[in-house]
Parts: structure tokens; C-alpha cells; sequence
């Protein structure tokens, strides 16, 4: 048996394989009982092995200094994805720094779970926040939002009356891009309206609007690129606005610059 | 709950693994707890390098790693140490009990390289892709260490049956 053949084995014990790659090693195994005896050997030294480490850590209770620093990590970390004011930027970032806020209220819906926004190298933390409420919600094929189909249209009266100034889900047919969905996100400056829309191969873009502080000027578009999804971030003299979707940095440049304008 | 404790749950839980990884790794309860508290001072220290869309389990993991390998640069890992399944272990069987540590002792006779591939998988709590990154190795790498340390893991538990080799636990 070679390297390779003993490595598919392990891949196989360890479900790093696919249904069809495994297929194979099955129908491998089901013909080299030399193998299959190597298989059942990984499997059990696997098993005693995970047996044996858990008890390494029966035997190891956790001491006041190491309990004490795990403290001081969980500080350090709450700290990076916490909401926080943008204190870099003009102050025409806070309406920004609001939809920062609601999305980081958001956020903690699903702090504890693995999918954190990440943050690109200088970016005001808002956008990766704004980031992870999309992931939640707008990419959630199955269940994006709290009003779908005629019911948006409704919703949009609801979220204008809470936010305070006149808002509505902008036609983007023209960029082949169709309304599925909305939602209000509550945060403690304010409500936000999350709207969700749908390319033609079925990629999601979320649309957040924030009602613009009157005493700030306007910001202008910003494109932030991210690991396969981009963000697009400006503001109106009513309306703060983020567009996030899975595309690259080019393209929401072009769906944002054309909303712009028409805006 | 809220997303303060959360967090330090899941540390709770990552420390707990930490442990055993550096355990293995330095056979000794005292240097084991001196390792992980010299990986969470350095993660404490780096908290704003991380990448909050990144895996903290992993970024733990490669910073313990990391400390190891410049530790033993600086003193040697005590050779002679045996790593013993503590007796705190709930194993009524008394064979199964030689078992795991026979399977301990087996692990102790592969190279390093090979040895933390088989435990970090056996952890349970990585994919391949995660526990080479954990490991700062290519996949490919990390593959074949995988493959050779089973293999040679399986001959010497082997070997040790065929000899009857009698342990004390």
C-alpha cells in the first residue's frame, strides 16, 4: 500500500472526504482486507487516544493564574468585535458609526458562534460589523428576512415612521437585481432598515439605511474589499447607506455608483 | 447568555484543549500549565492581530505551537518524562485502561513532527485544513506527517502486543 493509498485512508476515517472520493475508498477497502485491518487499527488507536486526552485533561484542573489570564483574553477579545464609536474619519462617519451600532447589536446574536466578521486593515469597524449582519441575515436563503413579497412595501411605511425620515426599497431591476426581503435592525441610536436582494444566480446583496444627522456633511462613496464579499459605504443629506454583497470591490462600486446617482 | 459569556465559555473550552495538546507535548503537568499561560499572555499581548473572521480555536493553537517550538530551542523537553493517564480516569475495564496508556506510550516513541498531526485530529475539534494551519505546515505536509505517524503508531502498538509487553499503570 502506498503513501497516498494510507493517506485516503485517514482522510476517509477522518470525514475529510467527499461522498464521491469516499465511494471510492470504499469500494477500495471492500476488496483489500490488508487495508481495511489498517483502517480498523487508525480507528482504534483514533478512539483510545481521543479517550486517553480527555482524561489527560480530568487530571489537569486549571489553576487561579491561568483562569485569571483567560479572563484577561476574553477582555481583549470582546474589545476587538464590541460596538464602538468611530473615532477615526470626520464626523461625518456617524451615520456610518450608527449602522455600526445596529449591526453590532446584531452581532452579538451570533458572537459565540464561528463566523465573525473579519476586518480588513483600515476599515472603520462599523463596516465589518454591518459585514456580519449580512452574513446572518441577508445570505440566509432560507429565512433572510421579517418581510417578504408585498409585505415589504408595508414595511417600508413601518421602518420610515420609526426612522424619521421617508425610506424605501430602491428598484434595482435594472441591474438585474430583485427586492426578497426586509428587516428593521433596533440599536440603541436608532433604527436601521436592511434591505435584501437577489442576483440572477441567486447572490444576495443587503442595502442598510440609516437616517443622516443633519448637522454633518455628506460622505462620499467608499468601496472596502473583503475576502469574497465587498462593502460600499456613503451617505445623502436624508440617508446614510451600506451595500454589501459577495462580489468583489469592482462590482458593488458599480451597483453603489448607480444607486447614487438616481438617489 | 450573553456574547461576554459566551466567549468565555468557548475559552473555558479551547483552554481545556490547549491543555491536553501541551501536555502531550511537554509530558509534564507543571511545563504544560507553564504553556498554556505563556500562549494566553501572548494572545492577551496580540488580542488586536487578531482577525475577528478567523478561527480563534486555530489562532490559539498556533500560538501554543509557536511557543513551544521556541521553547524547546532554549531547554529541552524532559526526554525521560512518561506522560501517565492520570487516575483520575474513569476506567473500570483494567484492560482498556492498559490500552490507552499503551497508546500514550506508543505516541511518546514518534518523532514530534508526526506526534502533534495524530493529537491534534484525535482532539476532534480540527479539520485537516485547520490543524495544518495550527501547525504553520502546508496541507500537503501535514498529510503525510498524518499518514506516517498512524502507520508507525500502528506497528509499534503492534509490536508491543505481540511482545506482551507488561506495563505498569
Amino acid at each position: 500500500m502506498t503513501l497516498t493509498e494510507r493517506t485516503d485512508i485517514n482522510a476517509y476515517l477522518d470525514g475529510e472526504l467527499g461522498p464521491d472520493e469516499a465511494a471510492e475508498i470504499e469500494a477500495k477497502l471492500a476488496e483489500d482486507e490488508e487495508a481495511r485491518a489498517r483502517l480498523e487499527a487508525y480507528a482504534r488507536q483514533k478512539d483510545q487516544l481521543g479517550a486517553a486526552l480527555a482524561g489527560l485533561g480530568e487530571g489537569a484542573p486549571s489553576t487561579l493564574k491561568t483562569a485569571r489570564l483567560q479572563k484577561r483574553l476574553a477582555a481583549a477579545l470582546a474589545r476587538r468585535t464590541a460596538p464602538r464609536r468611530v473615532v477615526f474619519g470626520g464626523p461625518w462617519l456617524r451615520g456610518g458609526a450608527q449602522i455600526a451600532a445596529a449591526c453590532a447589536l446584531v452581532a452579538f446574536g451570533w458572537w459565540g458562534h464561528a463566523s465573525y466578521a473579519p476586518t480588513a486593515p483600515n476599515v472603520p469597524e462599523y463596516v465589518s460589523e454591518a459585514f456580519g449582519a449580512h452574513t446572518v441575515f441577508a445570505e440566509d436563503v432560507v429565512r433572510p428576512a421579517e418581510f417578504t413579497g408585498g409585505a415589504v412595501d408595508g414595511a417600508a411605511e413601518w421602518f420610515s415612521s420609526k426612522i424619521g425620515v421617508p425610506v424605501s426599497a430602491p428598484d434595482l431591476a435594472s441591474l438585474d437585481l430583485q427586492l426578497v426581503g426586509a428587516r428593521l435592525l433596533g440599536t440603541k441610536e436608532g433604527p436601521l432598515a436592511q434591505f435584501i436582494y437577489e442576483d440572477t444566480d441567486g447572490g444576495r446583496y443587503s442595502l442598510t439605511l440609516a437616517k443622516h444627522p443633519e448637522d454633518r456633511p455628506l460622505a462620499p462613496l467608499k468601496v472596502v474589499d473583503y475576502p469574497d464579499r465587498a462593502v460600499g459605504y456613503w451617505s445623502t443629506p436624508n440617508i446614510d447607506f451600506a451595500l454589501i454583497g459577495k462580489k468583489d470591490g469592482q462590482a458593488i462600486q458599480t451597483i453603489a455608483t448607480n444607486l447614487a446617482e438616481r438617489i | 447568555m450573553d456574547a461576554r459569556a459566551k466567549l468565555e465559555r468557548r475559552l473555558t473550552d479551547y483552554v481545556t484543549s490547549l491543555r491536553r495538546y501541551a501536555l502531550v507535548l511537554t509530558r509534564d503537568g507543571d511545563r504544560a500549565e507553564d504553556l498554556v499561560q505563556e500562549t494566553l499572555t501572548k494572545a492577551i499581548a496580540a488580542a488586536d492581530s487578531w482577525q475577528p473572521g478567523s478561527d480563534l480555536r486555530v489562532w490559539l493553537f498556533r500560538i501554543l505551537h509557536n511557543t513551544h517550538v521556541s521553547e524547546r530551542r532554549r531547554a529541552r523537553v524532559r526526554e525521560d518524562a512518561r506522560l501517565m493517564l492520570p487516575e483520575a480516569v474513569d476506567e473500570t475495564d483494567p484492560t482498556k485502561r492498559i490500552e490507552l496508556q499503551q497508546v500514550l506510550d506508543a505516541l511518546e516513541q514518534l518523532p514530534e513532527a508526526q506526534r502533534q498531526p495524530i493529537v491534534l485530529v484525535a482532539l476532534k475539534e480540527m479539520s485537516y485544513a485547520e490543524a495544518a494551519r495550527a501547525l504553520d505546515v502546508p496541507l500537503g505536509t501535514f498529510y503525510s506527517r498524518l499518514g506516517r505517524g498512524r502507520e508507525a503508531l500502528r506497528k509499534i502498538v503492534g509490536g508491543m502486543k505481540s511482545t506482551k509487553l507488561r506495563l505498569v499503570v
